[in-house]
């Protein structure tokens, strides 16, 4: 195996879920679906052995390279032993959603093979010995399943004469955590909810999907609070049911969920929220245009904001594409991978907002924004929802009981 | 006392000291203050709530963490708090605070409660085990809380997986298992919990083709030994219907061990 280049030639800087792609993406942002497999022979990971941890990566590489092209073109995928990275560089692949804190905690024997998109990619030793995962943009559960699932057969193949992958016929495919046992599927799906959020009814939309036995989630990791309106709703139950049904729960719930945001957002034309809502993207235009210093956190919701204004036709100049990339370009770590060195926190804030502006600058707020003499009336219904959200409006699914 | 290591991390000296009592059946549990923090803000966060808990006082943590319904008391020393335990009725938590033996002035600061002093501890009563602190925050949490509930038998608490030697209490505070094999050492525990957590105990999904063939196989098996079984009862029939006696009794031995052939995995 040759030596891995710096990380950042190893991916493109847009990954493929940054790209346009999939159903419902003035709420979706992406798909994930990823399957826990573990070799019959050894033990789960945080028990294993380092010579085993070793062993089972090594295997996996060779799996991967033996499948060749059936291996859904991972066979000639970068290859990332996490021992050879710095601690940003790992961090980094967080940023890019694509491993756990849990996995790069650990170096000796982790790692992860992805493609160049990172739009397929095996996570070695992480919870569980092989995690195959799939990202891809916008809702298509299906079709990140479809890729994962040729994966797992590709290489069950491959470990068929090598022990096998650890299953039985009560508990199904088995992991090191029994709340992953059976199909091993964790299907996810990222929305961006500002909406929800700012007419209050993110808890309750919580309890909902609770009731359906999906997680609704802030997506920068569990508990921690919510950044930029980003969540992520995933499924909980894998034993007991048929991959298919799990997809299908978390894709039908994912629906239901951009309906909700989409009516919420047509309220925020209203009058008791008009105001309030301007009032909210107009400061964050501002700071977004005119800060020489900002934190990761406050750039991330402001970019939110500035979203949300896109999607209501209240602002134009930015595509959704490119607020996915900004929203993974100026996180911390991966900053540092960008421009290739360690890098303070300060220093980053500075280079943060110089990265900003000029993606903010071509930003065009609507006449209401600059008008002088305030306007009291709210536009019409039809032309401030986004274009794509309004005919849906008026027949929603009904939710709530 | 002081030596005992918290169950959760294994790395700090236990300070806060949980005793359960369910039907007479009394089960211990250790935790250091950071653990038990955290719990406290799992438990809470669980609830939908985000809370600085860094900063609670420790009587409040230790609320959120046992229920509201708990009965607490605060005491120097275990003997303190002590209960008879005819006197503990089913489901009714006490709960203490004690020091380290000679650690006298501990106790004060933990009344002030503003920080939790690493040095005092909570002592030896009555309250729910350690498990039903984690309710939910996350799935791993949701399987401790719900296999907490199953020490209760604890027949099976010597039980070792064969391969690596994981307990069932191991794997219970852990909430991951060792191994692929324990899953069949500890099948039975493992279904009441799978009923619990997720939506059945039976898997309904994708299985790899190895499985899938060994299945098929194991399906062919059973039915070769059915037909061969009632062929051979059918010959007995007939033999002893002609009193062929010494036939019979031949056939009776082999239709024994047919029988006695179990085809399994």
């Amino acid at each position: 195996m040759t030596t891995p280049p710096l990380l950042l030639s190893c991916f493109e800087r847009t990954a493929k879920w940054m790209r346009r792609g999939g159903r419902d993406t003035d709420v979706v942002l992406s798909s994930r679906v990823r399957l826990a497999r573990n070799l019959r022979r050894y033990e789960f990971p945080h028990r294993a052995t380092t010579s085993d941890l070793l062993t089972i990566r090594h295997r996996v590489w060779q799996g991967l390279h033996a499948t060749g092209e059936s291996s859904g073109g991972l066979s000639d995928a970068r290859l990332l032993p996490f021992e050879e990275f710095t601690g940003w560089e790992r961090q980094s692949l967080i940023d890019r959603y694509i491993t756990s804190r849990e996995h790069i905690a650990e170096e000796i024997g982790r790692g992860v093979a992805a493609n160049a998109d990172a739009s397929l990619s095996v996570l070695v030793n992480e919870e569980d010995h092989l995690r195959l995962q799939s990202l891809l943009p916008g809702l298509q559960l299906d079709a990140a399943y479809h890729l994962v699932d040729r994966l797992d057969d590709t290489l069950e193949g491959y470990f068929d004469s090598r022990g096998g992958f650890a299953y039985s016929d009560t508990f199904g495919y088995l992991t090191a955590c029994p709340t992953n046992a059976g199909t091993g599927v964790r299907a996810s799906v990222m929305l961006h909810l500002p909406a929800l959020e700012i007419v209050g009814k993110m808890e309750r939309s919580r309890k909902w999907a609770e009731e359906k036995h999906l997680a609704l989630r802030g997506s920068f990791g569990e508990g921690s609070r919510v950044w930029g309106h980003m969540h992520q709703l995933s499924n909980q139950v894998t034993l007991g049911v048929d991959e298919a049904e799990v997809l299908l729960d978390t894709e039908s719930a994912a629906r239901e969920l951009c309906e909700m945001e989409r009516r919420a957002r047509a309220s925020l034309s209203s009058d008791k929220w008009h105001n309030e809502v301007r009032d909210r993207i107009g400061r964050a235009y501002g700071i977004l245009r005119y800060a020489r210093h900002i934190g990761c956190r406050e750039a991330t919701d402001c970019l939110s904001l500035l979203r949300l204004a896109h999607e209501l036709n209240w602002a134009k100049g930015l595509s959704r594409q490119r607020f996915n990339e900004l929203l993974v370009w100026i996180r911390p770590a991966y900053m540092q991978v960008l421009h290739g060195r360690s890098i303070g926190s300060t220093e980053r804030d500075t280079l943060r907002a110089e990265m900003l502006r000029p993606h903010v600058a071509r930003v065009r707020l609507d006449a209401v924004f600059t008008a002088l003499v305030p306007e009291k009336k709210a536009p019409p219904q039809g032309t401030t929802s986004n274009g794509k959200a309004t005919p849906k409006v008026s027949a929603p699914p009904t939710v709530e009981s | 006392m002081s030596s005992t290591l918290c169950d959760l991390c294994h790395q700090q000296p236990a300070t806060v000291f949980v005793t359960k009592i369910v039907n007479n059946h009394t089960s211990k549990h250790r935790l250091c203050a950071e653990c038990a923090r955290v719990s406290a803000g799992n438990a809470l966060e669980a609830a939908g709530e985000f809370p600085d808990v860094s900063h609670l006082p420790l009587e409040d943590i230790v609320k959120n963490l046992f229920g509201n319904d708990s009965l607490t008391l605060w005491g120097k020393n275990a003997e303190d708090v002590e209960i008879e335990s005819d006197e503990v009725t089913e489901f009714s938590w006490t709960m203490g605070l004690g020091e380290f033996p000679g650690d006298e002035d501990a106790v004060d600061e933990i009344d002030e409660a503003d920080e939790f002093d690493e040095e005092a501890g909570i002592d030896g009563s009555m309250l729910p085990s350690a498990e039903e602190m984690f309710n939910g925050a996350s799935s791993t949490q949701a399987f401790e809380d719900i296999a907490g509930q199953l020490r209760g038998g604890n027949g099976f608490a010597s039980v070792r997986c064969p391969k690596c030697s994981t307990t069932w209490d191991r794997l219970r505070q852990d909430g991951r298992a060792g191994c692929a094999q324990c899953y069949s050492t500890f099948a039975d525990q493992l279904a009441q919990v799978m009923e619990r957590v997720q939506r059945a105990s039976q898997h309904a999904g994708k299985a790899p083709r190895t499985a899938e063939k060994r299945h098929r196989r194991l399906l062919h098996l059973r039915a070769r030994r059915d037909h061969r079984l009632e062929m051979l009862n059918r010959r007995l029939e007939e033999s002893i219907a002609q009193e062929k006696y010494e036939e019979a009794a031949k056939l009776r031995d082999k239709i024994k061990i047919l029988t006695s052939t179990i085809v399994d995995e």
